[in-house]
C-alpha cells in the first residue's frame, strides 16, 4: 500500500529507481528553519533530486493588505521576516513614502540605519547560532542567543517589543531614541566585537566543520544571477551586488563601508560573507551613531494618506534583497501589495545546490541560505 | 559470601546460582544509578559549557531532575508505530540493554570485585561490543520509518569501522600484560604511576578513547541520531520507557567505555590513600568528564569523514601502537 | 556627497517628451532605436518604466537580456494586478548587475496587459530561471496561465485549492465545515 507521501514524491520527482529512496525532509524537521518541506531522492546517502515545497505558513498577508490602510498595513510586514522585521517594514515604508512623495527628516533615517544594522546583526546572530546547531555544535548556538539577549533589551527599551517591532511609520518612526540609547548600543557592539572573535576561535577554524562546508553547495556567479540569488547568497559567489551600494537609498551613502565577497561560492564562501557583515554592521552603527543630528523623528505627513500610482522599493535584508510593490488607485488602500521575498527566491537553488551532495550536505546548504519561512509563504 | 551460602548446607550449584543473581542485581542496580548520575553530569556539564546552569530546579543543584525524567518517561503512553515489525521494535531496547550490561562481568572494581574474572577478558569484551550493532539494526528497521533506516544504516557503517581500530589497540594492551585476563592487566599496572600502559602506550589511549567514543555514539560521533539531521534517527519512534532504556543504554556504554580506558591505561582501581574501588571511580569519571567536554565543543562529523577518521586514520595508528608496543616488551625482557 | 538614486522626478514634463535623467537616457535611447513605438516613462520612485504586447514580449526580453548596453541579466519579481475591467497587468523588474560594485546598475520595469478572459501570456523561465517559483506564484493567487513554463502548478495554496484567491471577484466558495462536538469518554458534562 503505497503512502501518500511516497505518492506525492512520485508525482513531484519521477518514480525512484531501484536503488532510490523518497524521503520527505518533512514540514516539521528540526533544521528546516521553519514548515519547509524539501522532498529528497536519495541513493544510499547520496542526493540525486530535490525540491522545496511550500505554502505551509501562507497566511495571505498580500490580499489583507488590500483591506487595511498603509499604517495598518506595517505589524503585518513585521511578521513576513520576523527574524528581520525592521528591513521588511522599512521596505514597504519607503515603498509608501515614494508613492505619497512624502519627505523623511535625516534624523528619522539616521534612526532607521541604526536600527536596521542592529536588527542585520540580530538577525544574523540567530543565523549563526541555528547553522552551528545543525552541523551538531550546540554549545555555539547559546552563545550567539546570549548575545542576541542583550540586543533584543535594546530593542525592547526602544521600541517596546523583543522581535516584531512596529516601529517604522510613514515618514519615519514611531518614537524617538531613548535617552542612553547610544551608550547602551556602543557598550553592546563593543563586547560583540570580543565575542565574534571568540566565536571565530571556537567554531571557524574548527577541522570537522571546514570539512563539513568547504566544497559544498557551490553556486557560480553566472548561476547566482541567473536564479535571482541576493545577499548574501550572490555575494559568497564573488558578485559584488549590494542594494546598499547600488542603488543607495536612506543615507547608506553617508557611511564608509564594505561590502564582503566571496570567494567560492560554497557554503563556507556564505559563511564568511555573513561573519564578516557583523563587523560592516558595527562600523556603519558607529558611523550614525557619531553622525546623528538633531531633528524630527517624523515628518510631515498627510492626514489621510491616499495612495495614487505605483511603486517598488528595495532593501538590503540580512537575508536578500526585499522589494514591497504598491499599487494605489486613489483610496487610503493600496490596491495591491506585492512583498518580494528574496528566500523564496532561493528555494530555488536546493536543487542545483543540493544534488550529489549527502543529506548531511542538504543540511548545510539549508543553513547557508538562510531561510525564513514567514517570508517565503507571507 | 559464597562460603557462608556453603556453611548453611545447601548444593554448591544453588549458591553459584543465588551468587550469580545477586551479582547481576548489584551490576543492573549500579548500571541504573550511574546513568542516573550520568545525564545529571551531561547535563550540568553541558551547561556550563554552554554559559548556563544546567538543571537547578529540583532538589539542591538539580539533584532529583533525572528522578523526575524517569517518572515522566516511565508514565507516558506506549506508542507502537502502525506498520512497525512490532516483536523486533519491542526486542531491540532490551538487546541493546543487555549488550551493555554484559560488558560489566568482566571489569574489577577492586581487587576481589569483579563478577567473575574470565581468562578470555579481553576476547569477551571484544565479542560482546559487536551486538550493539544487531540492536541499531533491529531499531532502525522495525520503526518502519525511513529516517530511522538511516540512522540505522549509519550506526552499522560506524560501529563495524570503529570495533577494528578498538580490537587492535585490546591486542597491544594483552600483550603488555601478558595475558587475556583483565585481572592481570590491571596487576601489571600496580606498584605506581610509572607502571600505567598509558605512558608506553599513548597512541593506543587515544585511539582507545576515539574509537570508544565512536562506540558509544558520543559526540562528535552521533551520526546515528544526528539530532539535526535525522530528527533522532533510529530513535525517532521511539517514545516513552522504551526510549528511556535506548538513553540508560548509551549512557551506560559511555561508562562502560570509560571504565575499559581506565583499566587498560590508567591502571584501573589502583592508587595511594583511598581504597581502590574509589580510585576506579575518579578515575572513570574524569574520563567521561574529558569525553562531554569534547562532545559539547566540536561540531558533528559527516558520514564519510567519519569513515575516513576510522579506516585511514585510527586504524594505521592502532597499528603502528600495536609495532611499538611490541618493540617496548621485547625490550623490557 | 553623492545623491540619494530613488528620488528621480523628471524637472518639469512638456507633453509628449518627457526629460530623463542622465543616467537613463542611454536605456532610453537604446530602446527608442529598436522598439520606436514603445513610450517608456519615468515612474515617481526612479524606476524607467514600459508597457509592452504580450506577443512581443519573448522577444522583446532577449533583446534586454542580450545587448550590449542593456544586459538586464537579472529578473527581481514578477507579479501581476487586478485592474478589474482592464485586466490584468503583469510586472516585471529588471536590473541589469553584471559584476559592478558601483552605482551604474540599471532599472527597468516592464508591464504587459493581459485581458481578463484571455489571462495567458509567455513565460520567461528559458530566458531568467529565477521566474520559475515567481510565476507559479502568480498563477496560483492570480490565475496567469505562463506559456512554456515547465512545472506550472500552485505553490503556495494546496494543489486541490479550487480558484485565484488575489483576483478582485474571488469569492471563497469552501463548504462551511461542520463542527462536531464530542463528548469525551468519562467526561463531567
Amino acid at each position: 500500500m503505497a503512502k501518500t507521501s511516497d505518492v506525492l514524491g512520485e508525482q513531484q520527482l519521477g518514480v525512484p529507481a531501484e536503488q532510490e529512496l523518497f524521503i520527505n525532509m518533512g514540514p516539521q524537521h528540526p533544521s528546516t528553519h521553519g514548515v519547509l518541506r524539501v522532498l529528497l531522492k536519495v541513493d544510499g546517502e547520496v542526493v540525486t533530486d530535490a525540491k522545496a515545497d511550500i505554502g505551509y505558513l501562507h497566511r495571505c498577508f498580500e490580499k489583507i493588505a488590500e483591506r487595511r490602510t498603509v499604517t495598518q498595513v506595517i505589524p503585518y510586514t513585521d511578521r513576513t521576516d520576523y527574524l528581520a522585521a525592521i528591513t521588511s517594514e522599512w521596505a514597504f515604508v519607503m515603498a509608501a513614502e515614494r508613492l505619497m512623495d512624502v519627505e523623511v527628516p535625516e534624523r528619522a533615517e539616521y534612526i532607521r540605519v541604526i536600527v536596521g544594522e542592529l536588527q542585520r546583526i540580530a538577525s544574523h546572530l540567530i543565523w549563526f547560532g541555528t547553522f552551528a546547531l545543525d552541523l551538531g555544535a550546540t554549545t555555539v548556538f547559546l552563545y550567539a542567543f546570549r548575545e542576541r539577549e542583550k540586543l533584543l533589551d535594546i530593542f525592547q527599551k526602544l521600541t517596546g517589543a523583543r522581535m516584531l517591532y512596529n516601529y517604522l511609520r510613514i515618514g519615519g518612526a514611531r518614537n524617538d531614541l531613548y535617552d542612553g540609547f547610544a551608550d547602551d548600543v556602543r557598550r553592546f557592539l563593543d563586547d560583540l566585537e570580543d565575542r565574534l572573535h571568540e566565536y571565530h576561535t571556537l567554531f571557524t577554524g574548527n577541522r570537522i566543520f571546514e570539512s563539513r562546508v568547504k566544497g559544498i553547495g557551490v553556486l557560480s556567479a553566472e548561476d547566482a544571477i541567473k536564479y535571482g540569488a541576493s545577499g548574501p547568497v550572490i555575494r559568497g559567489s564573488g558578485v559584488p551586488y549590494d542594494v546598499r551600494k547600488a542603488h543607495p537609498y536612506s543615507v547608506y551613502h553617508r557611511f564608509d563601508f564594505g561590502i564582503p565577497i566571496g570567494k567560492d561560492g560554497d557554503v563556507y564562501s556564505r559563511y564568511l560573507v555573513r561573519m564578516q557583515e557583523f563587523y560592516e554592521s558595527i562600523g556603519i552603527v558607529r558611523q550614525a551613531l557619531d553622525q546623528i543630528p538633531a531633528g524630527d523623528f517624523i515628518g510631515k505627513v498627510p492626514r489621510r494618506m491616499r495612495l495614487e500610482g505605483d511603486a517598488y522599493a528595495r532593501v538590503e535584508s540580512p537575508r536578500g534583497e526585499v522589494g514591497v510593490y504598491i499599487v494605489g488607485r486613489g483610496e487610503e488602500n493600496a490596491w495591491r501589495v506585492h512583498y518580494r521575498s528574496p528566500c523564496f527566491t532561493h528555494l530555488q537553488l536546493l536543487g542545483p545546490l543540493g544534488v550529489g551532495g549527502l543529506v548531511a550536505d542538504m543540511v548545510a546548504v539549508i543553513g547557508s541560505i538562510d531561510i525564513v519561512m514567514g517570508e517565503v509563504d507571507r | 559470601m559464597y562460603e557462608w551460602l556453603l556453611g548453611t548446607g545447601m548444593s554448591q550449584s544453588l549458591a553459584n546460582i543465588i551468587m550469580g543473581v545477586l551479582k547481576s542485581l548489584i551490576i543492573i542496580v549500579f548500571l541504573a544509578v550511574s546513568a542516573l548520575i550520568l545525564v545529571l553530569m551531561e547535563r550540568k556539564v553541558a551547561g556550563r559549557i554552554q554559559n548556563r546552569p544546567g538543571p537547578n530546579r529540583l532538589g539542591p543543584g538539580g539533584m532529583f531532575q533525572t528522578f523526575a525524567d524517569a517518572i515522566k518517561l516511565v508514565s507516558k503512553e506506549d506508542v507502537v508505530p502502525s506498520g512497525a515489525d512490532k516483536a523486533v521494535y519491542i526486542l531491540a531496547p532490551l538487546v541493546i540493554f543487555a549488550a551493555s550490561v554484559a560488558l560489566w562481568v568482566v571489569i574489577p572494581f577492586g581487587p576481589n570485585l569483579v563478577v567473575q574474572d574470565l581468562n578470555i577478558g579481553l576476547i569477551y569484551l571484544a565479542a560482546v561490543t559487536g551486538i550493539n550493532v544487531l540492536a541499531f539494526l533491529m531499531a532502525g528497521w522495525s520503526s518502519n520509518n525511513k529516517w530511522s533506516l538511516i540512522g540505522s544504516m549509519r550506526s552499522a557503517a560506524q560501529l563495524v569501522s570503529y570495533e577494528i581500530p578498538l580490537v587492535l589497540t585490546l591486542v597491544a594492551v594483552g600483550m603488555m600484560a601478558g595475558s587475556l585476563r583483565l585481572g592481570d592487566v590491571v596487576a601489571a599496572q600496580q606498584g605506581g604511576i610509572q607502571n600505567w600502559f598509558v605512558f608506553p602506550q599513548i597512541i593506543g589511549f587515544i585511539v582507545f578513547v576515539v574509537a570508544g567514543m565512536a562506540e558509544a555514539n558520543r559526540k562528535p560521533f552521533d551520526l546515528p541520531e544526528g539530532e539535526s539531521e535525522l530528527v533522532a534517527g533510529y530513535n525517532t519512534e521511539y517514545s516513552g520507557f522504551r526510549w528511556a532504556v535506548f538513553f540508560l543504554a548509551e549512557y551506560a556504554n559511555l561508562i562502560v567505555f570509560s571504565a575499559l580506558a581506565t583499566t587498560f591505561f590508567l591502571g584501573g582501581p589502583s592508587g595511594p590513600f583511598l581504597p581502590p574501588i574509589v580510585w576506579f571511580f575518579i578515575k572513570t569519571y574524569a574520563v567521561i568528564f574529558v569525553t562531554m567536554w569534547i562532545g559539547w565543543t566540536l561540531p558533528r562529523i559527516r558520514i564519510d569523514h567519519l569513515m575516513n577518521l576510522g579506516w585511514y586514520v585510527l586504524i594505521p595508528l592502532a597499528l603502528i601502537n600495536l609495532g611499538w608496543t611490541g618493540l617496548y616488551v621485547l625490550w623490557r625482557g | 556627497m553623492a545623491e540619494r538614486e530613488d528620488k528621480a522626478r523628471p524637472e518639469g514634463e512638456t507633453a509628449g517628451a518627457q526629460t530623463f535623467p542622465e543616467e537613463i537616457q542611454p536605456v532610453v535611447d537604446l530602446l527608442n532605436k529598436h522598439y520606436p513605438d514603445l513610450s517608456p516613462a519615468m515612474r515617481a520612485d526612479g524606476w524607467l518604466e514600459v508597457v509592452v504586447d504580450r506577443q512581443q514580449s519573448p522577444e522583446f526580453f532577449r533583446f534586454l537580456r542580450d545587448t550590449r548596453g542593456l544586459e538586464f541579466d537579472y529578473l527581481s519579481d514578477v507579479t501581476a494586478v487586478d485592474y478589474e475591467d482592464k485586466g490584468f497587468q503583469v510586472v516585471y523588474h529588471l536590473i541589469s548587475i553584471g559584476l559592478r560594485a558601483d552605482r551604474t546598475h540599471r532599472r527597468l520595469c516592464v508591464k504587459i496587459n493581459v485581458p481578463r478572459d484571455d489571462a495567458r501570456t509567455p513565460s520567461v523561465v528559458d530566458i531568467w530561471p529565477t521566474a520559475n517559483f515567481h510565476e507559479r506564484e502568480v498563477y496560483d493567487l492570480m490565475g496567469v496561465v505562463f506559456e512554456g513554463h515547465p512545472d506550472l502548478r500552485r505553490i503556495l495554496l494546496r494543489e486541490d485549492w479550487v480558484g485565484h484567491p488575489l483576483r478582485k471577484d474571488y469569492v471563497d466558495r469552501r463548504p462551511p465545515r461542520p463542527r462536531v462536538v464530542e463528548k469525551a469518554p468519562g467526561s463531567w458534562r
